[in-house]
């Protein structure tokens, strides 16, 4: 199937995202403002279209259970979210996918039955990285992107946007700017490995990337937003791994209800103290 | 020198060796030198974004700030003094190898026991001293440097050119005649092979500074040897702006330079011997006169 694609944005929070020609969303997928909000755009200039994707392996109910189990997992949350029928729907993310080959040289201590019980020690290693995942979406924070954990890169398939029934976000990141952050993330990972098997304590490296090669991709979660009060929630399901990512209000009435019993109990307790206490005093009085 | 007839104006006009482009003297249009450009391509262009005016100022400022700068040097800020220059860079990306040795020390605390007396009596105390233990190490570094900055110009030495840095190369522009038209700019005098043994050297003073300062594990080093391999990139040629003040010192001509883009301000300025001499007969004098005072007054 080949269909025409079309993009919307969200007036209210830039959110951009492209889908088969004649579909359309009831909300932001990512700030759950109303459809009266997505304006038709045109995809950003010189942006590679993705080449690559991991398939969907939750299903839709598996990610609502996910939701439903925290959304009972704290006493706080307000009754409402419990019985809420958020509607989580797919959505491809955009990423970039990036191998090379890693040469740090490094330096550091480790321990030895010196005097101060440490010794230095320098060496040169190699690795080489394959399919590293960039993240490249710009409606999600990072520390969303961060929590929805790692991907496994060795699922990754084939990909033609004009055949994709998910609506999928449109990355803005350019090749440039995607070669430096896996390039960081090559350099941190081998940092890490590095400190790991040599047990090495006050690591100090410099390393050179090359051969890199990277392509544009998708991931798949899924996503739903809703608004409680003025604030908007949003909660995300790794639909590879099916790790879930959220934040949910805490119920005010909940809050103020057990703050005023406290009060109460409080209040009792002190009565009732202050009663026996006198009633002792009328009791040492008459005695 | 060479003649360049203008295209506005059809003047003859000569245009001396080395200069890329300047203007007619007839006309004030610019000429360009085409030939120029297919000898040794220009890549990008720095444009002034410090002007005439905010140069002087720069100027005036720093030779303000030059106290024993003879009076003929301090009263040379003339924005007319001022001849705008594009100077030619040779612009290198290289990844630079270096192994080094060096002892790295690391402390360690000894228990020291020692006696002191209180009210006459004798308490033995301890306290922790710090040593170090010296380790020879012996590693690798490795590093990507972009965008490293040689003078093309035998009129920048390579020291004043260091001192002007840096320069932002990303606001260059691709060369085009427009951006030359009109400025003076300067042809490179000096080759490529020269620049290379230059940005050689340069990339491993930067590797032993770099391994000195955030390399070497431990406490302490000493005795560090670096031995850096550079594989350059072929070079690429900039032109980068320079503001060139030539001021007449008392002893002969001096320059002074302002990064036309940044307006950091470089340049050697004589002492004036007349003022420091005349402060130190001056501190001389307030002493003698204090000693006198003194002496009268026992």
């Amino acid at each position: 199937m080949s269909a025409e694609l079309a993009a919307v944005r969200c007036s209210g929070c830039g959110g951009t995202v492209r889908m088969v020609a004649g579909r359309s969303l009831p909300r932001c997928l990512f700030c759950g403002a109303d459809a009266a909000d997505l304006v038709p755009t045109e995809p950003p200039e010189g942006i590679e279209p993705p080449v690559g994707q991991l398939p969907f392996v939750t299903t839709a109910d598996q990610a609502r259970e996910t939701f439903q189990t925290f959304a009972t997992s704290s006493i706080w949350y307000p009754d409402d979210l419990r019985s809420a029928k958020l509607e989580l729907r797919p959505l491809l993310l955009p990423a970039w996918a990036w191998s090379g080959e890693v040469e740090t040289h490094w330096t550091g201590l480790v321990s030895s039955t010196t005097r101060s019980g440490k010794a230095p020690v320098a060496g040169v290693d190699h690795v080489r990285f394959e399919q590293i995942l960039v993240p490249a979406s710009r409606s999600l924070r990072m520390s969303e992107l961060a929590s929805l954990g790692a991907w496994d890169e060795r699922a990754l398939t084939a990909f033609d946007p004009e055949t994709c029934e998910h609506p999928m976000e449109l990355s803005e990141l350019t090749r440039s700017a995607a070669r430096q952050r896996a390039q960081q993330e090559m350099e941190a990972r081998h940092r890490s490995s590095i400190e790991r098997d040599h047990g090495l304590r006050k690591i100090r490296v410099s390393s050179l990337v090359t051969q890199l090669e990277g392509r544009p991709v998708m991931v798949p979660v899924f996503i739903g937003a809703y608004r409680y009060g003025d604030r908007t929630f949003r909660v995300l399901v790794n639909a590879q791994s099916g790790r879930f990512v959220g934040s949910a209000p805490k119920s005010w009435i909940k809050m103020f209800a057990a703050f005023t019993l406290g009060v109460v109990v409080l209040v009792a307790l002190v009565l009732g103290v202050m009663a026996c206490s006198g009633l002792f005093a009328v009791a040492a009085g008459s005695g | 020198m060479s003649v360049r007839r203008c295209s506005a104006c059809g003047a003859a006009v000569q245009v001396p060796e080395g200069r890329r482009a300047m203007t007619c003297a007839f006309c004030d249009s610019a000429l360009v030198d085409d030939e120029a450009q297919q000898a040794a391509p220009v890549d990008r262009v720095v444009p002034f974004t410090v002007p005439r005016e905010r140069a002087a100022a720069l100027l005036r400022g720093f030779l303000a700030g030059q106290w024993f700068a003879p009076e003929s040097v301090r009263r040379a800020a003339d924005p007319s003094a001022l001849d705008d220059v594009l100077v030619p860079f040779w612009v290198y990306d290289a990844v630079a190898r270096t192994t080094f040795s060096a002892r790295v020390g690391i402390h360690w605390y000894r228990t020291e026991t020692y006696t002191v007396t209180v009210n006459g009596k004798t308490e033995t105390r301890t306290r922790q001293v710090q040593e170090t233990e010296w380790f020879p190490l012996e590693g690798s570094h490795v590093r990507q440097w972009f965008d490293h900055l040689v003078s093309a110009s035998r009129g920048l030495p390579e020291a004043e050119a260091n001192a002007l840095e840096p320069f932002d190369l990303g606001a260059s522009l691709p060369y085009a005649p427009a951006l030359v038209s009109g400025v003076a700019a300067e042809q490179p005098t000096i080759e490529r092979d020269e620049a290379a043994r230059v940005a050689r050297q340069e990339l491993a003073d930067l590797e032993h500074k770099v391994i000195a300062s955030t390399h070497l594990p431990g406490d302490r080093s000493s005795d560090l040897r670096t031995q850096t391999a550079s594989e350059l990139e072929p070079p690429r040629l900039v032109l980068l702006p320079v503001w060139i003040a030539a001021v007449q010192g008392p002893t002969g001509p001096l320059r002074l330079l302002v990064n036309g883009q940044t307006g950091e301000v470089v340049g050697r300025v004589p002492r004036s011997w007349w003022k420091i001499g005349g402060v130190a007969a001056a501190v001389l004098l307030v002493v003698l006169s204090v000693v006198l005072c003194f002496g009268v007054a026992r």
